[in-house]
């Protein structure tokens, strides 16, 4: 128990990290990388990280929209 | 006009010139965009409010953008870079909006009371290994409980539950971040603490 108490959690990066790692993780994931292979303790924090994946996508939909040049245009 | 990482930096910095300007006009207009289409996304934000909203926080995107400038390393494009800035700008700004949680949202007093309490399983079944591991895990639940702030204690004690630090985090009101290293301090604390009363618990 006291073990237990001592140890780190499953995922080793802490959201910080995490979130510093998230834009090339993106642009990997566009270019049709295998993340999993690239970032193995990013993807394992992000199984386990609700608001982590959530940033993680929202980040993936945003650019992927900006680089097919569908962001909305401004109202003038 | 298309620029690559590297020209995006050597623009932003080129102090006073028309191509700073160029540069900054470029990046404010992709800026609001992005803001826009990530408000549009969230379904807590009407309508009518998103071009205040997208306004305020390209602003505030801008300032962290200029702030952290030197410290983009090129690991990624430099696009991808400040739309993650700007959407996590957005989201602090929305975040910002709501009124703060209680400092205890989930805990009445019984479970309180339970989690201060807590009383682990002794698993060994050799009868001197467990009066050994009894007397250690006494000696933790005593440092637990009067060497920890009640923050560090109820962390670790949801922890050792079983919560993940997202749902931590929900529960007493504060950051994943927060509560990643108050679950450092209050271990490192923990260590230290039974290692002064001569348990071998590995190094602090």
């Amino acid at each position: 128990m006291v073990e237990a108490l001592l140890a780190a959690p499953e995922d080793t990066l802490a959201c910080d990290q995490v979130s510093a790692q998230l834009p090339a993780a993106v642009d990997a994931a566009i270019a049709g990388e295998d993340i999993n292979k690239r970032f193995p303790q990013l993807v394992a924090h992000l199984q386990l990280c609700d608001q982590c994946r959530q940033e993680f996508e929202d980040l993936l939909d945003i650019t992927q929209m900006a680089e097919a040049g569908n962001l909305p245009e401004p109202e003038d | 006009m298309q620029r690559d990482r590297y020209q995006w930096i050597a623009d932003l910095r080129s102090d006073g010139t028309p191509v700073q300007d160029a540069a900054w006009k470029d990046l404010s207009r992709t800026v609001f965009e992005v803001a826009c289409a990530y408000l549009h996304r969230r379904a807590d934000v009407a309508e009518p409010e998103i071009g205040q909203l997208a306004e305020d926080a390209a602003q505030e995107a801008l300032v962290d953008i200029l702030n952290k400038l030197d410290s983009f390393r090129g690991e990624s494009k430099f696009t991808t870079w400040v739309y993650g800035l700007v959407v996590n700008n957005t989201r602090e700004l929305l975040r910002k909006r709501r009124p703060p949680e209680p400092y205890w949202p989930s805990l009445d007093d019984d479970e309180r009371t339970m989690l201060l309490e807590v009383v682990p399983d002794a698993r060994v079944c050799d009868p001197e290994l467990k009066a050994e591991e009894d007397d250690l895990v006494r000696a933790a639940q005593e440092v637990i409980n009067t060497r920890l702030t009640e923050r560090q204690r109820v962390v670790l004690l949801l922890h050792q539950a079983g919560h993940s630090p997202s749902e931590i985090a929900e529960q007493i009101g504060t950051t994943r971040n927060n509560v990643y290293q108050l679950l450092y301090v209050a271990r490192k604390r923990l260590k230290r603490e039974l290692h002064n009363r001569g348990y071998n618990v590995g190094c602090t």
